[in-house]
């Protein structure tokens, strides 16, 4: 059970550290799916480990896993859907979701 | 039904989890897009084999035909990107101003550097954190479970009677995804103002 708790922690880390450091959209998308995924095993182990599963739970992790992906498939027709436009960097973000230049912090922008 | 044969799958998830972490980390740091999605694809499988460790029959295949359908439409995207966007362009010309142009060219350097140094550090700090907080309050976490004893196997008639049956799952996640949809509409209609 601890190494799961750990594993899952350390999958978290992951997905946290790409969406915040990398520009590219691909990346970050990549690491939304693997805080999805760390979710996912923390659900799934636990309920079936510590409680036999209850259904509700399950229900509840499938349908919300459908709305993560259905979110995702959004953001993907939209880049998809933006791809042809004279404005060719539209798929990348400029300075990613978050913002961590040093510039921006100091007011310069 | 009863499993009794639960060491052989304990050491199956020992294997599968690190394969996860390794996958996962390979997936990220690969740039070449083709080899980034192939360990993408693995690290789903075997996040899909890890549900099916847990005994979860039936949502072995619920969760892995969107998660494909969803890598899928991902790839072609990407390679639709490749194609279609050029590299390397320089859209920050910097103006030509006489002799101040060296002094000009070491400090757009310096600050350069400076920002790398700063994006890849704050990330990590932010991480840091995170572990130091999960360390400091969640060490002795698992070791106060008392772990079930008995296994059941879910069948998808159980989840479908579960979806008849409970409404309060469907009405907080439809409430969810509205408000989703809302955030997103919203952000798509300041992008496009701006654009």
């Amino acid at each position: 059970m601890a190494f799961i708790f750990y594993a899952s922690f350390a999958l978290f880390i992951i997905g946290l550290f790409g969406s915040l450091f990398f520009r590219n959209i691909t990346s970050q998308l990549i690491s939304f799916q693997f805080i999805m995924v760390s979710s996912l095993v923390n659900f799934l182990s636990f309920s079936q480990i510590l409680y036999e599963s209850p259904t509700s739970i399950l229900v509840f992790v499938l349908l919300s896993v459908f709305l993560i992906i259905i979110f995702q498939f959004c953001i993907i027709l939209y880049l998809y859907s933006s791809l042809n436009e004279p404005k060719l960097r539209m798929t990348e973000f400029d300075y990613g979701l978050f913002y961590f230049e040093i510039a921006e912090w100091l007011g310069e922008k | 039904m009863d499993i009794t044969n639960i060491i052989v799958i304990k050491n199956l998830q020992y294997f599968i989890l690190t394969a996860m972490i390794v996958f996962a980390v390979f997936a990220l740091i690969i740039k070449d897009t083709r080899k980034k999605f192939i360990f993408l694809t693995l690290f789903i499988l075997f996040t899909q084999i890890y549900d099916f460790t847990l005994y979860y029959g039936d949502l072995f295949f619920l969760f892995f035909v969107p998660m494909i359908l969803f890598l899928i439409i991902f790839y072609l995207q990407n390679l639709q990107a490749e194609i279609y966007i050029p590299k390397n362009i320089n859209d920050e010309e910097i103006p030509e101003t006489g002799g101040s142009q060296a002094i000009q060219d070491k400090n757009i350097f310096r600050k350069k550097i400076t920002g790398k140094v700063f994006r890849f550090f704050m990330p990590v700090l932010f991480c840091a954190g995170f572990i130091f907080l999960f360390i400091k309050f969640g060490g002795n976490y698992t070791a106060k479970f008392n772990l079930a004893k008995t296994i059941t196997l879910i069948n998808f008639s159980d989840i479908a009677k579960e979806i008849y049956l409970n409404y309060g799952i469907l009405i907080f996640l439809v409430i969810l995804l509205i408000f989703i949809m809302f955030l997103w509409i919203i952000s798509i209609i300041l992008i496009r103002k701006k654009k």
